[in-house]
């Protein structure tokens, strides 16, 4: 029981965030003009989208290179970037608790 | 080293793993990181239940008596929350494979996506500070679950430490 309603304060709050993103996306969504968008592929041709919205193709396309022979070059990839981000951060705090010179007895 | 912790590694390796995996979409094609993404929300769940205690304490005495790192390490987690929170919902809405399989068309735009992006951009940076906040609770839960390779080393036969060099 207790467990559950710990699981349901989790998605109570991830629902708040949720609503409120909506609200803000749709705001700015409107606001924006609806002019159609134009994307020019590699080889010259144009893929225009309507009303602004994406264009689920275009996606496609995008998406569809590499393939699973990539997958753990990108994976090692990820985790270089996040790995470099954990070092920078380790080592940028341990650079600030150093003191600055040992003194000579 | 507790059953407790040992779950809790376990259970935050595999969804590093996970993540990994989910990070390209290219790669391992939109299904996989789809499912695997709601997957990965699920295990999400599992580890904030483990850390609850954690969070409930935090959150008591954010303002009255922590220290500056707890604080930090607090912010950090809530907006590591509400960031994978944001990459749910914006993939939810552009997304290909898992809502169509429901029977339901969402309507979406270029916001959604430029925002899922970001957020995702924004969790490897996040990832990595979180790693890093707990790189000393991480390499203390592997020493115990290897302890073999350590208690070699410090055997007093094979010991060659700094009271040799001085002598």
């Amino acid at each position: 029981m207790k467990i559950l309603f710990r699981i349901l304060v989790i998605l109570v709050v991830a629902s708040i965030i949720m609503g409120a993103t909506y609200i803000l996306v749709n705001m700015s969504g409107t606001s924006t003009s609806n002019r159609p968008r134009e994307f020019t592929q590699n080889n010259g041709t144009n893929l225009q989208s309507p009303n602004g919205n994406f264009n689920p193709q275009l996606d496609r396309q995008r998406e569809r290179s590499g393939g699973i022979i990539g997958l753990p070059f990108s994976m090692l990839g990820n985790l270089a970037v996040i790995s470099l981000i954990a070092v920078v951060y380790l080592n940028t705090g341990r650079l600030f608790k150093r003191k600055p010179f040992a003194t000579a007895k | 080293m507790s059953k407790q912790n040992r779950n809790k590694l376990l259970i935050d390796l595999i969804a590093f793993i996970a993540l990994l995996v989910s990070m390209d979409p290219r790669s391992s094609g939109i299904p996989v990181h789809e499912w695997l993404t709601i997957a990965i929300a699920g295990v999400i769940i599992v580890h904030l239940l483990l850390n609850w205690n954690w969070i409930v304490e935090m959150t008591k005495r954010l303002f009255v008596k922590s220290t500056n790192g707890a604080r930090l390490n607090y912010v950090l987690n809530w907006t590591l929350f509400i960031n994978g929170v944001l990459i749910m919902l914006s993939g939810i809405m552009i997304s290909q494979s898992v809502v169509p399989s429901f029977g339901i068309t969402l309507p979406s735009n270029f916001e959604w996506r430029g925002l899922h992006e970001f957020s995702t951009n924004f969790a490897m940076l996040l990832m990595g500070l979180h790693i890093a906040l707990h790189w000393s609770w991480i390499k203390n839960m592997v020493k115990r679950l290897f302890p073999g390779k350590e208690r070699r080393t410090q055997a007093p036969g094979i010991s060659f430490g700094r009271k040799d060099v001085q002598a």
